[in-house]
């Protein structure tokens, strides 16, 4: 028991210290007067006016929040599926894999305003350009995964009569679960991305509206507050897939 | 037909059908222009525009590059420094890792606000996103290195210093590279979001000017050279890794 309070002390002590040393010098800073309050507000304000303008804040973040979270489901659903499809045929990945890791390489953030022209200026436009953009690393550890199977199990599968099927759920799934939920936890950072880019373009609403808003108004501390609501937002998705990660493996492990 | 002639035909012959499904899709429906140019129509603006192009394409590539070599330097300096104090590790790596979870894209009006609407913004940019990826793949390498030839290095007396400049930088080379590849691609990010945002230069501000016009066909023309300059710094990034394994001896 002991040993235990000791690990975990030497865990979260310096991690503690570490957090309130940089919000120390923070302060300090902010304190000091080297740096303006417009474009430095200390600590302190930042949380005064996360707790006035909370109201506010949540309102906005309900659109960005909903809109990531059907980002990353549709493209989960697509990501894997598009996977599975892909990887049934040898030829068929072999034509279009290159493909998918050229859009993998380039910057898809430029394609925001064409999708804005598409689909127009309204959450629909957020919620497509987030899917698009979190499909790829979804697709690409999908297919990772799928051939992870060491070969030997598969034949194992195959000389023991197994149907396809039962292969591809009993052995491959198994094997690719680890990489796709990789993939996804990628996947809800860049859907978290593409929302709030969409929302930086279209300025209507959302916490990238009030993000870029405040900084265009010089309110720096409710910037900062925005920004840190957007990390709950992005840690509470990213933790949601953690949590799915531990249930799926742990339900696979005791079959 | 051979397996690797196999693999060069098939994915051309895929990529040329989809440019000649578009292009057949656009010709038979009659879609506007400013809907979905076709691939000749992207094809003749990229002609129409060259020069506007290359004008817009260097100060992007310039912040781009700055921003990279920038964050390469902070991601290894600070990964190794801090492969020195095991304290100091613990009390900064769990804050970092928390920060590469969070949308750092989103951050951009911030450094907008800090540093104006100039090139040091973008920058900025650049360098804060490209650095965690850089910062964890060379900490994850340093980590990584083989206990036993730590163990032999130090029973060799060797100082501190020697053992890393030795045997912890060179073996960490495979993750730095793999960190420096994320990073190549999100520094472009970076400064196109940063030039969507504030910039009257550079690629993403010609993307966004053109959308203003409607002139589809000149975004595409205009994220066309920008995939090319993204895959050839990413080949750049590429290459200096088989360099390095080279001189490596691997």
């Amino acid at each position: 028991m002991t040993v235990d309070v000791r690990t975990a002390a030497r865990q979260l002590v310096p991690p503690a210290i570490g957090v309130a040393m940089l919000l120390g010098l923070w302060s300090a800073l902010a304190a000091s007067g080297l740096v303006k309050p417009r474009l430095l507000p200390s600590p302190n304000k930042v949380w005064q006016t996360l707790e006035r303008s909370i109201g506010l804040l949540l309102e906005q973040a309900t659109p960005t929040f909903l809109a990531a979270i059907a980002g990353i489901a549709a493209a989960a659903l697509l990501g894997i599926a598009l996977g599975i499809a892909v990887s049934a045929s040898r030829r068929l990945m072999q034509a279009i894999y290159p493909t998918i890791v050229f859009f993998q390489l380039i910057p898809k953030v430029a394609l925001a305003p064409v999708f804005l022209i598409w689909f127009g200026h309204g959450m629909a436009a957020n919620v497509i350009f987030s899917i698009f953009i979190a499909f790829f690393p979804v697709l690409v550890a999908t297919i990772a995964g799928l051939q992870a199977t060491p070969p030997t199990y598969e034949r194992l599968g195959e000389s023991l009569m197994m149907p396809r099927l039962r292969i591809f759920f009993g052995v491959k799934l198994p094997f690719a679960l680890p990489h796709i939920f990789s993939g996804l936890r990628i996947g809800v950072t860049f859907a978290v991305i593409g929302v709030v880019l969409g929302e930086f373009i279209t300025a209507q609403a959302g916490l990238g509206y009030i993000i870029l808003f405040s900084a265009n108004n010089f309110e720096t501390a409710l910037l900062l507050a925005a920004i840190a609501l957007l990390c709950v937002v992005g840690v509470l998705l990213f933790g949601f897939f953690l949590a799915l990660e531990a249930v799926v493996l742990r339900v696979y492990d005791s079959r | 037909m051979s397996d690797r002639l196999r693999a060069a035909i098939l994915p051309t012959a895929f990529a040329l059908g989809v440019l000649a499904l578009w292009q057949a899709l656009v010709m038979a429906f009659h879609y506007p222009k400013v809907v979905l140019p076709a691939p000749t129509d992207i094809v003749a603006a990229l002609i129409d525009n060259a020069g506007a192009l290359v004008h817009q394409a260097v100060p992007t590539m310039r912040d781009t590059l700055a921003g990279f070599l920038l964050a390469t330097v902070l991601g290894v300096g600070l990964a190794s420094l801090l492969s020195f104090s095991r304290l100091v590790r613990d009390a900064v790596y769990p804050m970092i890792v928390l920060l590469q979870l969070v949308p750092k894209i989103a951050w951009t009006p911030l450094f907008i606000v800090w540093a104006g609407i100039g090139w040091p913004s973008r920058l900025t940019i650049a360098t804060f996103i490209a650095f965690f990826p850089i910062f964890i793949s060379m900490m994850a390498g340093l980590e990584a290195t083989d206990r036993s030839l730590v163990r032999l290095s130090a029973s060799l007396t060797a100082t501190g210093w020697r053992t890393f400049r030795l045997v912890r930088f060179p073996a960490s080379m495979t993750y730095l590279f793999s960190g420096l590849k994320i990073g190549a691609t999100l520094a472009v990010i970076g400064v196109i979001v940063a030039e969507f945002i504030s910039s009257s230069e550079g690629l993403g501000f010609l993307i966004l000017k053109s959308a203003a016009l409607l002139q589809t066909d000149l975004i595409l023309a205009a994220i066309a050279v920008l995939c090319l300059l993204g895959v050839g710094f990413y080949g750049l990034v590429h290459a200096g890794e088989a360099a390095v394994r080279r001189w490596q001896g691997e």
